[in-house]
């Protein structure tokens, strides 16, 4: 047997398996990491909406160019706030007496998302909460 | 011999590098563990928002509805517990429980004789999962106009 290719051999195989174990180990962590920063920007929309909703309640109730319009002015305000922002997607859609109006801002190139929904005055104004990367 | 040789450190190589991912690991899920607590709290922080405005949403048609001095203490504190029961059926998946709360409400007229009800509200909220606690107070005032 010839020991010297043998060890050849074993040598790529251990070589090998050490850059899997280092690819898949960085795979992993940057889909947690995304995972988590999707998370955490969807419940920084929220708090943002929740300190905002007057805003949004008045302008469901005027009428549905107003309600776009409105949520299209939170989501810009929204990013206006982070330079970190402007590579996620955000889309907000608001359903309010059978009336759903839906506004995104940013580019869909989605490879995952993370969604919540508000209920809110008892159920009559809903807020969908959509944040993508 | 020189392939023994060879093969021993291999495997001490591969060992410390495998040492050295599991570290890096550790490490990793605590800086990991600390963005869930802050996510946590946006959580809670956003439970709270919602919990006040749904017990001001309340409370104003409780106020439309009857006359608004019949409110006591009692049927308010019932009302913001109904109220948080209620988002936390909403929120099954998101583990949040209330550990304390108290309202305190006083009512007096303004010169165009409106009712004018003041509530103040505290509230404490904790994550399950992390542990994470938080305690706030609002205030909501509101008016009901004059019939």
């Amino acid at each position: 047997m010839n020991y010297e290719l043998l060890d050849f051999l074993a040598s790529i195989l251990m070589a090998s398996l050490l850059i899997a174990c280092r690819f898949a180990g960085s795979i992993a962590v940057q889909e947690r990491a995304l995972q988590l920063s999707l998370e955490s920007e969807l419940w920084s929309l929220s708090n943002f909406v929740m300190c905002n909703v007057s805003r949004l309640y008045e302008a469901a109730r005027a009428d549905e160019r107003s309600a776009k319009e409105t949520l299209k002015t939170l989501l810009e305000e929204y990013v206006r706030g982070s330079d970190e922002r402007s590579q996620f997607y955000y889309e907000l859609t608001l359903v309010f007496e059978h009336r759903i109006v839906k506004a995104s801002l940013g580019r869909r190139r989605i490879a995952t998302t993370s969604t919540c929904e508000l209920r809110l005055l008892n159920g009559s104004l809903t807020i969908r909460v959509v944040v993508g990367a | 011999m020189n392939i023994r040789a060879n093969a021993l450190l291999m495997a001490v190589l591969f060992a410390l590098v495998l040492s050295a991912q599991g570290l890096a690991k550790e490490e990793l899920d605590f800086v990991y563990r600390l963005q869930e607590q802050r996510i946590a709290i946006k959580k809670l922080e956003v439970t709270f928002k919602r919990i006040t405005l749904e017990c001001a949403y309340a409370i104003c048609e409780m106020a439309l509805e009857r006359d608004g001095d019949a409110m006591t203490r009692e049927t308010l504190l019932n009302c913001l517990e109904k109220t948080v029961l209620l988002l936390s059926k909403d929120l099954p998946d998101q583990k949040i429980r209330m550990f304390y709360s108290n309202i305190g409400v006083s009512t007096s007229a303004n010169i165009e004789g409106e009712l004018v009800i003041d509530v103040t509200i505290a509230l404490g909220l904790e994550e399950i999962d992390y542990h994470v606690r938080m305690l706030r107070t609002a205030a909501i005032t509101v008016t009901v106009p004059a019939c």
